[in-house]
């Protein structure tokens, strides 16, 4: 099994040095620029089965599970470790608790807001332009400097880089056939290890990971496994996910060749070329096409939809998305959890069965493919 | 689609010569008949307008009817700036006025449940999976919704809107345009304005080719400026349940909020609301209350109850409160002297961007804290809607803040605004009971 550090080992490893920590919340964010202050982010998706009592106080029982495990979590466990908190405006639950956290709890540590646009038009990259702007300004105070031109390019290139790496991994992945736990165990080690020792991780780690035997090969879609349970039990079921549609993963590689441009300009662009996400608003047939490729250039049978929920973002698209998929004979399943620290007994037969429809499916569009038209 | 010539006469026979003139003979013979309020309860008859008036805004969903392939229609999210359609001659249609109207004529709940058929989650927002049911099944209190030809969705009411009419999109295969509107955490800088700004402009020649026109300025000059003075006469017309007793009941306000949601930017919401402020000052003037004996002030957040609205006005005006305000329809207010029809696209954007919610919690909280004092307050009823998460969230910190801070008793009242599975009666009727019981104790 990959050993990795844990979240705040790391975070302490970093304060000793010296540098600042953010706590970041989901999804998209421009983590160049805060690495080129000198602080490091780390990422806070649940974590699952945190008690929500203190959410529990500030919110309804109807927001979803992010929101209440993260909010709780940041206030028992992170805020004294850390020197800011990054609230992306990725939804209207992740805005409400930004909200709360600014007006109605006194936490003593900075909370820096981040709009995505919804839209990918001339305007609206304009406007990021800008918005990234006022977020490296607002740092400022933060990390007590103003970096150079130089320091952000370089954090921009370092970031393009890890996106290279994380593709090749990808590759090697689908043809080796690593085990799901493991391999994502070390996709998301991105949310909290410093690139550096991501990218050394990357490097050595692959080579000790099981192997499992594939039966089936499925697209894993929604915005965060959580409970890594889930991976195991793919790995058990030998359901190998060869490419993913998470929001903590695929969906922030935000490639841009073009890395000539000034650097403001140059990271609105990395940040407006990601892939469909229904939460910047993509239209859901783009999101279709892109699933569709992706199954289709790695014989997937099937896309697991793994949701939060009371996700709006990512349910409201589920019944036009699910029938496009189908209709192109690939097998969906949809499942909400609500982070819990393990998955429900409910999960694990529904869970079973996808498997054996997806090896069904799976057989057949290799078989498909081998034969000439 | 029908032939557009067929379309024409349709309008023009069946609408203009008969339907139209038909509804109003209706309205002005007094063919409806009398709501019940007023007679055997607590209420006084709520003060109305016109039957003229009323046919008005009663001609709107008839026109609907017709109006396909004669003028083009967009659909649009509540807190868009139509001002631009409406310049081009746009019929302006509502979904979320629509669920509204679902929901107060209790068919919502088995209308939604042919989208959570088709697997729409029944944590969406009650409005758009009415919307979506409707469309998935045809169903609808008005007989028929005309098809859009454009879409507009603006993000400063949420951001389901812009899940929601990608769905809408989707089905219905015509083009949607997004006016993102960046959430205000301050006032918005230049740079937000100048971002929606640069939308609007973009939606000009979007708008335009669906229209088959072009944009006359001086027309949309005249549009702002007739949205400014509705948008007034309605921030009057709320005011005037300052005065002691209250001439009207927030309740009744849900209902007449209707033409500055739908026509804003039309002659006939001016005319409506002029209608409406005389009657209420005369009602003043004798100090006639919408509540028989107001005993109790109450203040409302969020959107209403659709569903029991009546029932929820009676239940409370029996026990002496009267809900005399709302921030929901103060939304529509407060923002009338942003306006400025010499520099309209500039204050389109000024002004749809810091709508109420599009900025965050402590700025509602000031809201709420000003209106408690304008209006003498007793209490505060903030429905914890299910499922609108940007207007609720934030709501238990509000909450507390009235209670501790304000000494002003506050009850988070749980239910949904379209689903009334969402809506339990007993529960409800107690904690009401309960706190009407603690405002008496503070007299």
């Amino acid at each position: 099994m990959l050993d990795l550090p844990g979240r705040w080992d790391i975070v302490k490893n970093v304060r000793q040095k010296g540098k600042k920590v953010a706590a970041v919340f989901p999804i998209h964010y421009p983590r160049e620029l805060l690495q080129a202050h000198g602080i490091h982010p780390v990422e806070i998706f649940g974590p699952p089965g945190w008690p929500t009592q203190t959410a529990d106080r500030h919110f309804q029982s109807y927001t979803c599970a992010i929101v209440r495990r993260g909010f709780s979590f940041l206030h028992e466990k992170v805020l004294s470790h850390v020197d800011l908190v990054v609230v992306p405006h990725s939804c209207d639950a992740l805005q409400g608790m930004a909200s709360v956290l600014m007006d109605f709890t006194e936490n003593g540590k900075p909370v820096l807001t981040f709009y995505l646009p919804r839209s990918r038009r001339k305007e609206d990259e304009a406007f990021l332009v800008n918005e990234l702007r006022r977020f490296f300004q607002a740092l400022t105070p933060i990390s007590g400097r103003i970096p150079e031109e130089a320091e952000l390019k370089k954090a921009i290139r370092l970031n393009q880089h890890v996106f290279g790496i994380l593709e090749k991994l990808w590759e090697e992945h689908v043809l080796t056939g690593w085990s799901n736990l493991e391999f994502f165990r070390l996709l998301r080690a991105r949310e909290y290890l410093p690139a550096e020792d991501f990218l050394r991780y990357a490097d050595t780690a692959p080579s000790h990971f099981r192997r499992i035997r594939p039966k089936g090969r499925i697209l894993l879609s929604g915005i965060v496994p959580e409970p890594m349970d889930l991976l195991h039990l793919l790995d058990e079921l030998g359901l190998l996910v060869v490419a993913d549609d998470l929001a903590c993963s695929s969906r922030r590689v935000y490639r841009n060749s073009d890395l000539v441009s000034d650097a403001f300009p140059c990271l609105a662009q990395c940040l407006m070329a990601g892939p469909p996400d229904p939460t910047r608003g993509d239209p859901i047939k783009q999101r279709f096409f892109h699933l569709v490729k992706l199954a289709q250039k790695h014989r997937a049978g099937g896309i697991l939809f793994f949701l939060p929920k009371f996700c709006e973002p990512e349910l409201f698209d589920i019944p036009l998305l699910t029938k496009m998929l189908q209709d192109e004979g690939l097998a969906t399943l949809v499942l909400e959890s609500e982070l819990e620290s393990s998955l429900s007994q409910q999960m694990v037969t529904r869970l079973e069965a996808f498997a054996e429809l997806v090896a069904d499916r799976t057989e057949h569009l290799l078989k498909f493919k081998e034969t000439p038209a | 689609m029908m032939q557009p010539n067929r379309s024409r006469l349709r309008y023009l026979l069946g609408y203009r010569c008969f339907a139209k003139p038909a509804l109003y003979v209706r309205f002005l013979a007094g063919f409806r008949k009398p709501g019940k309020t007023g007679q055997n309860t607590a209420l006084n008859a709520p003060v109305g307008v016109s039957a003229w008036k009323k046919a008005g805004l009663a001609n709107h969903y008839l026109e609907g009817r017709y109006v396909e392939g004669v003028r083009k229609v967009a659909w649009v999210t509540s807190g868009a700036p139509i001002e631009i359609l409406r310049a081009l001659g746009f019929y302006v249609f509502y979904p979320e006025n629509h669920g509204a109207l679902c929901g107060a004529r209790k068919v919502a709940t088995e209308i939604m449940q042919a989208a959570e058929q088709q697997g729409y989650s029944p944590a969406l927002c009650s409005y758009a999976r009415t919307d979506l049911g409707s469309l998935l099944s045809g169903k609808t209190p008005l007989q028929k919704i005309p098809r859009p030809d454009l879409l507009l969705a603006c993000t400063n009411i949420c951001q389901t809107v812009l899940s929601w009419y990608r769905c809408l999109a989707e089905y219905l295969n015509v083009p949607l345009y997004l006016i993102d509107t960046p959430f205000l955490f301050r006032d918005a800088t230049p740079d937000q304005i100048d971002y929606v700004k640069r939308q609007l402009e973009g939606l000009i020649p979007v708008a335009e080719q669906v229209a088959g026109r072009s944009l006359k300025w001086s027309r949309l000059r005249q549009v702002v400026s007739w949205s400014k003075e509705a948008t007034q006469l309605w921030l009057e017309v709320l005011e005037t349940a300052k005065a002691k007793p209250s001439p009207l009941t927030a309740f009744d306000g849900f209902i007449h909020m209707a033409p500055i949601v739908e026509q804003r930017g039309e002659t006939h919401a001016i005319r409506y609301y002029r209608d409406l402020l005389k009657r209420l000052q005369n009602r003043i003037q004798r100090r006639e209350g919408a509540v028989k004996e107001e005993r109790f002030r109450v203040l409302w957040d969020n959107l209403p109850v659709w569903y029991r609205l009546r029932h929820l006005a009676e239940f409370l005006a029996e026990r002496g409160v009267n809900v005399v305000a709302s921030t929901y329809t103060y939304a529509w207010a407060e923002l009338a002297p942003m306006m400025d029809s010499n520099r309209p696209l500039e204050t389109i954007a000024r002004t749809y961007l810091h709508v109420f919610l599009n900025r965050p919690a402590r700025s509602k909280l000031k809201v709420m804290e000003k209106m408690i004092h304008d209006f003498q307050i007793d209490g505060v009823i903030l429905h914890s809607d299910r499922s609108c998460k940007p207007y609720s969230l934030g709501q238990m910190d509000q909450r507390d803040h009235l209670v501790s801070r304000l000494n002003v008793p506050a009850l988070l009242l749980e239910a949904d605004h379209n689903d009334s599975r969402a809506f339990a009666e007993q529960q409800i009727r107690t904690r009401l009971e309960a706190f009407v019981e603690m405002m008496e104790q503070r007299k």
